[in-house]
């Protein structure tokens, strides 16, 4: 096989896959360690996700038999009705409700029915521009979130919230004015956890100024660092 | 003794602070219930102690009233940012987020509002009626119920996931797996927790809000990020009108009723009930539906069937907390804690002497449905606008309404690893959704996991190892009928089509 | 009517209410007191807990505040106050023996019997139920079945719990010869099993037993404390139904006592003024009310009463189970 097609052939969904397996296969070895009554459950949802991620990785190489599980099936149940004539009636129902629905939505039509979840081919995806470099919104979005948590754990999520969002929409270069009205918003958000259930958010692990054990919020969550 | 303590029932609600009380109780719940992280168990828990030097009455009623505004609430949110504060309101995501991706959220919001409200009336109104029996009902239910039960609504993945079956199944037994995290709930033995590492941080599992806040409301901001535009994907400005909404509503009144009474009798069972309810409810509505390809896609049916069995689910959940103090929920062992600390003791009492409070809280709940029927049409339904702002500036605040949200969970020492479930869960849901492996299946798995896991074991036990627990049909005659209904759930499509195929006139 | 007073500083698990926050640090000083209950909300403990607790803030100084910390019968937030700085500004409600009994089982990584004690509020006890069908008369009555075979099973609360130790305490000292015991998640779970008819025989709390007898759905049997039980005055107690003397392993073992603890090293002076609040608490109406409506006893210990106490527990139970069997087991 060509390396260049193999590269190709493997995506994110493999990645996927190999973590289900991994993470499978880890339950599967560290169960020995329990007694029977308790391994029982894990080894056996282990072993069945092990044989389900293994059938769908090798599903192309798959002898013909075996090929129907891994089939992506619709309408099964096509004609499955029971009540036949109260479906009926719905079923009327159901057709006027959508034309009622379509006159509402007149300039849309043909949009509203069953290729929602095929995004690509109507939605433009999102680039996100980081010191020079084109990033996938959404990987751009983890690695924001995981910066939060991050920062979160080391000064208080508090205190990470409004940068956070900051940050994110400075690089998505919106107006100064929105990151400002944002920022301070998710800081009211942040604070009224705070403030209202007693979230201890205001320090993390390099910093906490406690500066809010006014509020008698010192350790209510009784999570010590 | 009915008709005295119903009126008796009627003045306790009509006395002035009670009703202040009701109706502060379902706005609080429907805000909190709306908000990613919190749900109805943490709100009132959050309000319990407060309730304290309040009268009996009243501060039980509070308490419903959160209970029953915040279930209500979790449709706000997974509806509008597909972010079920509860397992329950999981179902509404399925085809309520996919209707506000329509630009439909206002339309989406007034048919939770209905139907959420109407089926409150009518299951109300049966549990008064039926009241006693259903007492009796309750207890004929037991550990191989329970498990069948958990069973079922597993089995739902084979009616309800798209797609291949088989990553259905396979996303389903990965969610049961990580269920398996924590004390085993058979022994005092701690599975894959790592206590030398962790301490106790790994023993009480991992959270399933947490995971539903990931596999939802997480994984999709990042989905979003990835594309341009607000939630909603058409330009169209919406109507202002609810009227159509609710109308929808009351076009499948079949769908309806039946939703509304599965959510009821489902959810009135103590353990499984009413987390399995609405997916029960969904999961049927899906199957006799002519147009299942339709669900998913945001179906108004399917929106009506885990709106309804919702709502349902709250005066079922309250029938075995009320009889015999079982809570059914987290949300229902909080209101039991209420009562207790009020001196009213769960039991017979509360249906034979105290039968006129017992009815006052039912009757809160009637009111309290007047109530977000009115405040769902006229002001929820305007919160759609968030479907059309740019979805750059909801994507961060949303991530930082769930991570606060995750750290405020369960508190404790789990506190960071709720947080890192919910972004390692937002992550695995992304690429679940993109390459379609049922996110339902695998929400699934997780809500069940334990109680499949710990009635299994028990009836087991209870049956000195013997299956015929489950199939016994003079023994067990519950389970048995449990057990054909699963049968019929699994292979009944299959031998249905095979038989009209054989007839010559399937298509 | 709405009454604000202090006890609306009560905190539960990771929420305190905001208007109480506020409050709670715009008065606050050196003698604020955070309470951990390491078990669920409104569960037994919690309630008796916030209740007595909750009446002695009035003869408190500083606040007091609520948390819930549940998990692994209690240990988990046993072993955070266990953590936590020795001034007087945190302690944790637990039963012995039931928590210490966990921590004996669990062996998890810090020192039970090194916590401070500060007082004793209560006790509530173990008993044993029937469902009401079978019509058992009393504790020989029930001790032929078992032997005749017609029962085998015996429901309880958890394995490895305190249940689970009275039950085999029962069975190899007292002489109840069940053969399997089926554990339940919580307390109601098990009344409902044995109401249902899933097991036949259950032991659990008095309080808890009270709905199912009030409707005739189950008998009370026995009750496994010989101080007898606050909800049922009027069931014979083990000891005289001939099976055993007070101050036995089971006597001491079924009772429930809710009691205070502080941090390791915390001084006397930090814990009296608590005791004695507490002390104060327990003899007013509202208390007694509440012991009255729920069935709790309410009986007051002091610091030293406490620290023998779980000396006590710690030293009999061992003697009594066999830890390993019951870590076996599991």
């Amino acid at each position: 096989m060509n390396l260049s097609t193999l590269k190709e052939r493997v995506t994110a969904e493999h990645a996927l896959l190999l973590f289900f397996l991994v993470v499978s296969l880890f339950f599967l070895i560290e169960s020995r360690h329990l007694s029977d009554r308790a391994a029982a459950f894990p080894q056996f949802t282990a072993a069945a996700t092990l044989v389900g991620t293994l059938l769908l990785l090798f599903r192309s190489y798959l002898p013909w038999p075996l090929t129907v599980f891994v089939q992506e099936q619709e309408g099964v149940f096509e004609d499955t009705v029971d009540d036949e004539m109260l479906e009926e009636i719905e079923e009327k129902a159901e057709q006027e409700a959508r034309e009622a629905v379509e006159e509402e939505h007149e300039d849309e039509e043909g949009d509203t029915d069953d290729e929602t979840d095929d995004q690509s081919a109507e939605v433009e995806v999102r680039y996100v521009s980081v010191m020079g470099y084109e990033i996938h919104g959404a990987l751009f979005t983890v690695m924001a979130t995981v910066g939060f948590i991050v920062l979160g754990y080391l000064v208080g999520l508090l205190w990470a919230a409004p940068v956070f969002v900051a940050g994110y929409l400075y690089a998505l270069e919106r107006p100064k004015r929105d990151i400002v009205i944002l920022a301070v918003l998710s800081f009211m958000v942040a604070f009224s956890f705070l403030a209202i259930i007693g979230l201890d958010i205001d320090g993390g692990m390099l910093f906490d100024p406690q500066l809010f054990t006014v509020l008698g919020t010192d350790l209510p969550m009784g999570w010590l660092p | 003794m009915g008709f005295a303590a119903f009126a008796e029932g009627i003045g306790m609600i009509a006395s002035g602070t009670t009703f202040f009380w009701l109706i502060g109780g379902v706005l609080l719940g429907i805000i909190i219930g709306a908000l990613p992280g919190l749900g109805p168990s943490l709100g009132m828990a959050i309000l319990l102690p407060l309730t304290a030097p309040m009268e009996a009455g009243d501060a039980i009623i509070l308490l419903v009233s959160i209970y029953s505004g915040a279930m209500y609430g979790g449709a706000i949110s997974a509806i509008l940012l597909n972010a079920p504060g509860t397992a329950a309101a999981a179902a509404t995501t399925f085809e309520g987020y996919p209707m506000s991706r329509k630009g439909d959220a206002l339309h989406a919001l007034a048919i939770s509002a209905t139907a959420s409200a109407t089926a409150g009336f009518m299951t109300i109104i049966v549990i008064i009626l039926l009241m006693p029996v259903l007492v009796d009902i309750v207890l004929a239910f037991g550990s191989p119920e329970y498990f069948l039960i958990a069973f079922l609504g597993l089995a739902m993945i084979t009616v309800i996931a798209k797609g291949s079956i088989l990553k259905g199944l396979t996303a389903g037994m990965f969610g049961l797996m990580i269920t398996t995290v924590g004390t085993s709930p058979m022994a005092v033995q701690p599975r894959y927790a790592y206590t030398d590492y962790f301490d106790f941080t790994l023993t009480q599992g991992i959270d399933f809000v947490a995971v539903l806040i990931g596999l939802f409301a997480i994984a999709e901001m990042f989905n979003l990020a990835g594309e341009k535009g607000g939630i909603s994907r058409t330009g169209t400005v919406i109507s202002g009108s609810v009227i159509p909404g609710v109308k929808t509503v009351f076009k499948y009144p079949v769908n309806l009723v039946k939703s509304a009474f599965i959510g009821l009798g489902v959810g009135a069972i103590p353990g499984a009930g009413s987390t399995v309810s609405t997916f029960v409810a969904y999961g049927e509505s899906l199957r006799s539906s002519k147009n299942p390809e339709e669900f998913g896609q945001g179906s108004e049916r399917g929106l009506i069937a885990a709106e309804s069995s919702n709502n349902g689910t709250i005066g079922g959940s309250l029938v075995p907390t009320l009889s015999f103090g079982i809570p059914g929920s987290a949300a229902t062992a909080v209101l039991l804690g209420g009562l207790i600390m009020h001196g009213l003791n769960p039991g017979p009492l509360l249906f034979s002497d105290e039968l006129a409070t017992t009815y006052s809280l039912y009757l809160a709940l009637f009111i309290g449905n007047i109530l977000i029927l009115t405040v769902g049409l006229l002001f929820i339904t305007r919160m759609s606008f968030i479907t059309r702002v740019n979805a750059i500036y909801i994507i961060p605040m949303i991530i930082v309404f769930a991570v606060i949200g995750a750290y405020a969970i369960r508190g404790g020492q789990q506190v960071w690893l709720d947080v890192v479930t919910v972004l390692a869960l937002g992550i695995i849901g992304y690429y679940m959704k993109k390459y379609d492996y049922s996110i339902i299946a695998f929400v699934l798995g997780v809500v069940l996991g334990s109680i499949a896991e710990e009635n299994l074991d028990r009836s087991l036990q209870l049956s000195e190892g013997s299956w015929m627990i489950f199939f016994h049909p003079i023994d067990q005659p519950l389970s048995f009928g449990l057990v054909i209904v699963i049968i019929l759930l699994l292979f009944g499509p299959f031998v249905k089509s095979a038989i009209n195929k054989y007839r010559g006139n399937g298509d | 009517m709405v009454r604000t007073n202090r006890r609306t500083f009560l905190k539960t698990g990771v929420v305190a209410t905001a208007g109480a926050t506020m409050m709670a640090g715009c008065l606050g000083d050196d003698d604020d007191l955070t309470v951990t209950v390491p078990f669920g909300e409104g569960g037994g403990t919690d309630t008796f807990a916030r209740e007595v607790i909750g009446a002695a803030d009035e003869f408190y100084d500083g606040s007091i505040s609520f948390e819930n910390e549940p998990g692994e019968g209690g240990l988990v937030g046993t072993q955070e106050v266990y953590n936590s700085e020795p001034d007087g500004s945190r302690v944790v409600v637990f039963n012995p023996p039931s928590t210490p009994t966990s921590w004996l089982v669990q062996e998890p990584g810090f020192d039970i019997s090194e916590m401070t004690g500060v007082s004793i509020m209560g006790f509530f006890g173990y008993m044993i139920y029937t469902n009401s069908d079978y019509e058992v008369e009393d504790m020989d009555d029930l001790v032929d079945r078992f032997e005749d075979g017609e029962f085998s099973q015996i429901a309880g609360q958890g394995q490895g719990t305190m249940v689970d130790v009275v039950s085999r305490v029962l069975r190899d000292d007292v002489g109840l010869p069940w053969e399997t015991y089926i554990a339940y998640d919580g307390g109601g779970d098990v009344t409902e099993a044995v109401m249902g008819d899933e097991v036949s025989v259950g032991i659990g709390t008095d309080t808890g037993a009270e709905a199912g007898v009030a409707d005739g759905r189950l008998d009370p049997v026995v009750g496994l404390v010989s101080d007898g039980s606050g909800v049922f005055p009027d069931m014979a107690t083990f000891d005289e139904q001939g099976y055993g003397e007070p101050g036995d392993p089971i006597d001491i073992l079924s009772q429930l006592q809710v009691s205070v603890w502080a941090p390791p090293g915390t001084d006397r002076d930090d814990i009296d003024p608590l005791a004695e609040a507490i002390e104060e608490a327990t003899e007013t109406d509202e208390v007694q009310q509440f012991a009255e409506d729920s069935g709790n006893v309410i009986q007051y210990g002091g610091p030293d009463d406490a620290d023998a106490l779980l000396a006590d527990v710690l030293e009999t139970v061992p003697q009594v189970v066999d830890l390993d069997e019951i870590r076996a087991d599991a």
